[in-house]
């Protein structure tokens, strides 16, 4: 963990202050206030049903949020729909299912948003977008399908597709969890690369080595609430709450 | 060897009781059918369609203008023949059908008068086939690929041109296999786009615009095409402006307004099922990307929708092509009317009226099954259906 | 003016605001159309107020109903409903009899079967209904004239005017025979029922001489025998009307008895069984095709016998994928029983043509034309609906 301190945190570019967030009679998220810094890498972790998926969801608006307060890079989110469009121009999002467009090639599912949503040329997209396939490390599966890359490859791809609009925040919703084993590794790679280069990113993940290694802080959910949030050291060795004991013992 | 084909033979048709009896009456019914079939067409006389083949096919179009009818045509196979070929070739079987199409086709228009232009026609027909043959082997794929692309966007207007230009014949004098052609064509052009609209619209999230296109697609579909058509000759006339003398519009024109109508109706309903197939990850991903209403719709969910529903769409459009026989009720005479009303009011040809039906069951036939084929040809290069 | 320039641009920044500002302009244009149409329709005469007046014209095929040109146009409107209603029972039942053999047969591996199938769906489906009805017509009107009509030892009369069936009219003892089969099924129901749950709970069956009874056999015996032997007991309860043919004084052929089947019942009725016959052989075949093979041999692995497969397994899992293209079909034969506008078989749209053409004012007549044929429709989704839920239900 020494080379965290390498690392400058900068200035808080989320605030979420009691935000929740229900579903018909089922309450997801019950109050969740929590601060992100810029460089900050946050993983968040928990039992199935706690939230998670449904926090990182509220940051680009894909959930709504029901009631609190929502600010990122200093613009609140709400039914605005200029905040809106800013704030998903400076968060990219990384789904556990890909989501790739099939019927668009590989560079094409890169190229698509920066020419249509920014006017990039086709040339200059292009352009992005090989460099982009050549930082996660597919650069020869540029003018094949997505259905002809395997799970880690598209993964990849993904999150080239996610990093050609040069967000400043990059959400995953549980990456690797749709992956056979054997391809798990190549897309931490990618998002360990991604994070010692200074991006802003908020995990929500199983890996708990990968979170180790990465983090520079965690967020434990249970039930809708933050139970306990910390460094690496401080929720691994000494966890304070019963619940965080119960669910490390339960998965390390 | 001849052990095992007997024992086949003996298995597959008359393995148990069940099996025999169904063996049995199959037998029967083949038979049956078979006996009748061969009589007919040893007994039938086929003066009737080729002495009125002209009636037939355009109806009664003044003969002066013919030469509109022949320049579609030699367009027409141009372009299907130039295309059968530039997207890969046909497997041997399916060459072998068109080949037979083709033939019979020649058979139906050739006279003594047309035999000329029938050569022609046969000539454009092999001369695009090897070309564009050679072509599709060649570096100019593309190019020829998004020039006939073109050329069939282009096809209906063209056809149009080539009807009304120069004093053409008035609409009202369309009829034949070429009225319903027109028909049908019209009805897909017009319909298939409207129909999107509305399958988005009723796919919409706003209650006012889903309700609305909701009661629009439903109403058109509870009522059967020809009470529609009917509407169109008594009341359509009632509800158009009357400037521009638009009230006073001929009935084709009417009939073509209705089947597009109705064509949007049911060609909607298709796409919303493609539309409901569409995991919502791909408009999650979309909105993520900041992608806005326009492209996230043309770029992103409607190709995919379309290309999962092809079968079903291309099935509408074979029912639409045979629904333009219903336009009777116009008074329109189309192939089926012709081939109704002359073995009724020629005298010459009182009792005839099995072989005409047979002919226009057979031309409607042809493309009916042409268009179904074709279905599953792009299915299979589409790769759909198969899992 | 600044300031509200600057509220509206804040306003519009809502999503739920430009959602409604899209659904007002929406509606607005939606609007004037209907205010120009109605505005329009205003001009014409909207009530059906000429149906209370007489009709005027004749109907060849009255049921139920005694109709006579005398009757207002309600009356002829009602008696061409029945004729739809009429039609399309009995094609549809026909037509889904039709559609699932030929749909099994698709798939037999008896060729001879198979093919009968595919030629018949190839052939049939891509032909428009509009020709298949003439050509039943045509034939129909093939068949012998009257004064050399086929009738089989005085028990049916063919000829071109139709074919004449022998019918029954139930007499006074008739009438109890059909009301002890209503109560015989219902007490069928209630044994196999009773019969089923007992060997459901207890494990126990009815065995006689090493052969097992269930619960549907018996009650199927249970109804054959009552009804068999109360017919015996009773004596005569259907007066037997037989078809005859014979000639009058003027030495025309006259037909009378028996239940008649017209060349026009006839031909529309088999265009649309074959026709309709076609689109079920192909959601049936598609059915149990795209039922995985796994599941057959999961139960044939689980030394479920061939009936039991196909029952408890293969049926249920296909019927509900069958049941809504099939209510579909249902809905389309509907409609296109309009079709026999053109051989002059009178049920309802050929009626309404008729009084349009006599009295005009179009637009109400195709209002209730379209009514009735959504409430028919209705009819039809509801009740397959109740099926659906039933066999989507499987719980036994």
């Amino acid at each position: 963990m020494q080379n965290k301190s390498k690392k400058q945190i900068g200035k808080e570019i989320i605030l979420t202050d009691e935000v929740t967030k229900s579903f018909g009679k089922f309450q997801a998220l019950r109050g969740i206030t929590s601060k992100i810094y810029e460089k900050e890498v946050v993983v968040i972790f928990g039992p199935s049903g706690s939230g998670k998926s449904t926090f990182i969801r509220t940051i680009n608006r894909l959930e709504p949020h029901d009631s609190g307060q929502i600010i990122v890079d200093g613009i609140e989110l709400n039914d605005d729909v200029k905040n809106l469009q800013h704030v998903r121009s400076i968060v990219g999002m990384v789904f556990q299912q890909f989501n790739l467009f099939p019927h668009l090639s590989v560079l094409r599912n890169i190229t698509i948003a920066p020419q249509k949503v920014k006017g990039l040329k086709r040339t200059e997209a292009e352009e992005i977008a090989m460099n982009l396939l050549q930082r996660v490390g597919i650069p020869e599966q540029a003018n094949k399908f997505p259905s002809q890359l395997s799970g880690g490859q598209q993964q990849r791809l993904a999150i080239a597709r996610a990093l050609a609009m040069e967000p400043k925040i990059m959400l995953f919703d549980e990456p690797t969890s749709a992956l056979d084993p054997e391809m798990i590794k190549e897309v931490l790679d990618v998002m360990t690369e991604l994070a010692e280069s200074g991006m802003t990113m908020i995990c929500v993940t199983h890996e708990m080595g990968f979170a180790k290694e990465v983090a520079d802080r965690f967020l434990f959910f249970d039930e809708g609430l933050i139970v306990e949030e910390g460094t690496g050291d401080q929720i691994f060795s000494n966890p304070k709450e019963e619940r965080t004991k119960l669910f490390l013992s339960q998965i390390l | 060897m001849s052990n095992n084909s007997i024992k086949w033979f003996f298995g597959t048709f008359f393995g148990s009781v069940f099996n025999s009896i169904v063996t049995v009456l199959s037998a029967l019914i083949f038979l049956f059918l078979i006996n009748n079939i061969i009589g007919f067409i040893s007994t039938a006389e086929w003066e009737v369609v080729t002495v009125n083949r002209r009636l037939l096919l355009i109806g009664r179009m003044p003969a002066e203008h013919e030469w509109r009818i022949w320049s579609i045509l030699w367009i027409t196979s141009f372009l299907i023949f130039s295309s059968i070929n530039s997207w890969g070739s046909p497997s041997k079987r399916n060459l072998l059908f068109i080949s037979f199409i083709t033939l019979i086709i020649c058979l139906i228009f050739t006279t003594s008068s047309t035999i000329l232009y029938v050569v022609i026609s046969l000539v454009i027909c092999i001369v695009s086939y090897t070309v564009s043959y050679f072509i599709y082997k060649s570096s100019y794929q593309k190019y020829s690929q998004n020039s006939l692309k073109t050329l069939w966007i282009l096809l209906l207007p063209i056809i149009f041109t080539l009807l009304l230009i120069g004093d053409g014949p008035s609409p009202n004098l369309w009829g034949g296999f070429l009225l319903n052609i027109i028909l049908a064509s019209i009805a897909i052009s017009f319909g298939f786009p409207v129909g999107i609209m509305f399958a988005l619209g009723r796919a919409s999230s706003l209650p006012a615009i889903k309700i609305i296109c909701t009661v629009y697609i439903e109403t058109i579909r509870g009522a059967p095409l020809v009470a529609w058509l009917l509407l169109a000759w008594f009341v359509l006339p009632k509800f158009l402006p009357t400037f521009w003398g638009l009230n006073e519009i001929s009935v084709v024109i009417r009939a073509m307004i209705i089947l597009s109508a109705f064509t949007s109706a049911y060609t909607a309903e298709v796409i919303r099922g493609g539309l409901q197939s569409i995991p919502k990850g791909q408009i999650e991903a979309a909105d993520s990307l900041n992608l806005n209403y326009r492209t996230k719709i043309s770029l992103i969910i409607l190709p995919q929708a379309i290309r999962v529903v092809i079968p079903a769409l291309i099935s509408t459009f074979i029912g639409v092509f045979k629904d333009t026989s219903l336009v009777f009720i116009l008074a329109l005479t189309d192939l089926l009317q012709v081939g109704r009303i002359i073995p009724e009011q020629d005298p010459e040809f009182f009792g005839k009226a099995l072989e005409a039906l047979c002919i226009v069951a057979f031309l409607f036939w042809i493309v009916s099954i042409s268009l179904s084929n074709l279905s599953t040809k792009v299915e299979k290069s589409l790769g759909i259906g198969s899992r | 003016m600044n300031l509200f320039v600057n509220k509206l641009y804040i306003w519009s920044r809502s999503q739920k605001n430009r959602n409604l500002f899209i659904q007002f302009i929406f509606i607005i244009f939606v609007s004037f159309f209907i205010y120009y149409l109605i505005s329009k329709a205003l001009l014409l005469d909207m009530t059906l107020s000429h149906f209370d007046s007489r009709a005027g014209f004749g109907i060849s095929h009255t049921f139920v109903i005694d109709y006579t040109s005398n009757d207002s146009r309600w009356v002829s409107y009602f008696t061409g409903v029945i004729n739809t209603i009429r039609v399309c029972i009995v094609a549809i039942f026909f037509a889904t009899l039709l559609g699932t053999i030929m749909g099994v047969a698709r798939l037999s591996k008896n060729i001879l079967f198979s093919t009968i199938s595919y030629l018949y769906v190839e052939i049939l489906r891509n032909t428009p209904l509009l020709i298949q009805i003439i050509f039943w017509q045509i034939i129909f009107l093939k068949l012998p004239r009257i004064s050399e009509a086929l009738t089989f030892g005085n028990t049916v009369v063919i000829s071109n005017r139709g074919i004449l069936l022998p019918s029954a009219s139930p007499s006074d003892n008739g009438n109890i025979w059909i009301t002890i089969i209503i109560i015989t099924v219902i007490l069928s129901l209630i044994v196999s029922y009773i019969i089923n749950k007992k060997e459901d709970l207890e494990g126990k069956s009815i065995k006689l001489f090493n052969f097992k009874f269930n619960g549907n056999l018996l009650s199927i015996l249970l109804f054959l025998t009552i009804t068999i032997t109360t017919y015996f007991i009773l004596q005569k309860p259907f007066n037997l009307d037989l078809p005859s043919l014979y000639q009058n004084n003027k030495g025309t052929f006259l037909q009378s008895g028996g239940f008649e089947f017209t060349p026009e019942f006839g031909a529309i009725l088999f265009a649309l069984v074959m026709y309709t016959g076609t689109f079920i052989t192909e959601i049936v075949r598609g059915s149990i095709q795209s039922l995985s093979k796994g599941q057959t041999e999961a139960a044939q692995a689980l030394g479920l016998s061939d009936y039991q497969t196909m029952t408890l397994i293969v049926l249920p899992q296909a019927l509900r994928s069958i049941i809504p293209p099939l209510t579909n079909q249902y809905l389309n034969l509907t409609k296109n029983s309009s079709l026999s506008v053109v051989i002059a078989y009178p049920e309802l749209f050929m009626i309404s043509r008729t009084i349009m053409n006599n009295a005009g004012r179009a637009l109400p007549v195709f209002f209730l034309i379209l009514i009735t044929y959504l409430l028919l429709s209705l009819v039809i989704s509801i009740f397959m609906n109740v099926i659906n839920r039933r066999v989507t239900r499987i719980g036994t």
